[in-house]
């Protein structure tokens, strides 16, 4: 069965069609790339599976279940404020400008949702965040400020910080693009240990070569649709559409 | 003569500072009130609270003491006898307006991402409020804070000419008899406190510095 299903997902912003009919599936312990031009969608696309964005039509079901589901003429029926808010936790997020609460320290960083929304004692919370920030190598750091950590170890703080929740999904929306060259490298291979440990993943992306080496699928996006989605070996070397090849070609042309 | 006059005065500024504080525990909940009116998705919320924050802004503190005492009585025939609280609540509407648009300042200052990081983690709006926005919020605010405490301070002299015997009266009642050195002399109360307000606050500032 598959962990997501998406399904004919429309969207638009002041009469801009910004979506125009996205639908996918995805499998559990699937990590899924993204790639496209900018104002393709793709982040749109993003913001609207973890509910930062509504959509205006189309569905959304996790694990089979609706969680938006669709009248007739498909526009999109969203549950309420409350009940979103408790399945908008399946979808963690990490964001390009990482986003951590700048006046907290790295571990109140992480421990704050799963103690004010999961209700976990404050030990408990701090013990998995300590199990965590290992995982992601940041151990030493926990008392520190975010403003006192490179872009890297604040980006691998904020994948930290998503991974408390224990997010069915876990989405990140280019989350190299306001780092160092230097530095994304610390990143992706956090990333990578996480397929590892069958972590089902969205990643909106321009690293080109990490999508290859990552991802399962790799999504193109153009124009608000989805040009082409497939085994991302199959996207990479022998792309169908000729939009697809137009952009593999400039990409790999600037590498 | 000294002392006695000393003892006048600082008697006087007690009630200077009486009126201060009793501002800002009007002014500083009722700014944030007005804040989120003029921020509010609301245009028949929004449109006559920023029209309230302009007339105030617009207009001298002066004058509005002024219809805040002889209004009731001129409109509802009231007269009030209590001229502390009329002055007091004059002042806290006053404050209130200034603080607000410092407040919506430091509000709008926050990064959308602080908001959006909140929500993703199942964070409700009043806990992305009360956890991630306002603490930010404070820190920016301090220093304009701190420049409104201090002119709140000297502004409490508009008082004495409402019959409020804060210290600016007392002093002017030697100069009735002549005696013109203890004007100077209330300077110097006002001189003490500010410094320890300017303090204070550089305490505050140095306190929230941990992070930026």
């Amino acid at each position: 069965m598959s962990i997501l299903e998406v399904k004919n997902i429309e969207k638009s912003f002041n009469k801009t069609e910004v979506l125009k009919g996205i639908s996918f599936e995805m499998k559990e312990g699937e990590v899924l790339a993204i790639i496209g031009r900018s104002g393709s969608g793709k982040s749109t696309l993003l913001r609207c599976l973890n509910f930062l964005e509504r959509a205006e039509k189309g569905e959304i079901l996790l694990n089979g279940e609706y969680i938006v589901k669709s009248d007739e003429d498909n526009f999109s029926i969203y549950p309420e404020e409350s009940e979103l808010c408790k399945k908008g936790l399946n979808f963690g997020m990490v964001f390009q400008n990482f986003n951590l609460f700048p006046h907290k320290s790295i571990l109140n960083n992480l421990t704050l949702a799963p103690i004010l929304v999961n209700k976990i004692s404050k030990d408990e919370a701090e013990k998995n965040a300590r199990a965590i920030l290992k995982r992601v190598g940041l151990s030493e750091k926990e008392k520190n400020y975010p403003f006192e950590l490179s872009g890297g170890q604040q980006q691998r703080a904020a994948i930290a910080r998503a991974l408390c929740m224990k997010p069915a999904i876990l989405c990140f929306d280019e989350p190299t693009s306001a780092l160092d060259p230097e530095l994304t490298g610390e990143v992706l291979k956090v990333i990578r240990s996480l397929k590892e440990d069958n972590t089902t993943m969205i990643v909106v992306t321009h690293e080109i070569a990490f999508a290859r080496d990552v991802a399962d699928k790799i999504m193109f996006m153009d124009d608000g649709q989805i040009i082409e989605i497939g085994e991302s070996k199959e996207i990479f070397y022998n792309p169908k559409h000729p939009r697809t090849k137009e952009f593999m070609q400039s990409i790999l042309k600037n590498e | 003569m000294f002392f006695e006059v000393t003892w006048t005065l600082l008697k006087g500024f007690l009630k200077s500072v009486e009126l201060f504080g009793l501002t800002l525990v009007i002014a500083l909940p009722l700014g944030l009130i007005i804040s989120f009116g003029s921020m509010s998705k609301f245009k028949f919320i929004k449109y006559p609270v920023k029209c309230l924050v302009w007339i105030i802004r617009g207009t001298p503190l002066l004058l509005q003491i002024f219809i805040f005492v002889y209004a009731p009585g001129l409109l509802f025939d009231i007269s009030i006898s209590n001229r502390f609280l009329v002055c007091l609540l004059a002042f806290g509407l006053n404050y209130a307006c200034y603080f607000s648009e410092i407040y919506r300042g430091g509000i709008e200052s926050i990064s959308i991402g602080q908001y959006e990081a909140g929500k993703v983690l199942g964070l409700s709006k009043n806990q992305i409020f009360g956890k991630i926005i306002l603490p930010q919020v404070v820190k920016r605010i301090v220093p304009p804070m701190g420049n409104e405490f201090i002119t709140l301070v000297k502004d409490t002299a508009l008082a004495n000419i409402f019959q409020v015997f804060e210290i600016m009266y007392m002093a002017s009642n030697y100069m009735s008899k002549a005696i013109i050195w203890p004007f100077f002399y209330a300077g110097v109360f006002y001189l003490l406190f500010n410094g320890i307000l300017t303090l204070l606050f550089s305490y505050f500032e140095k306190r929230l510095s941990y992070y930026r």
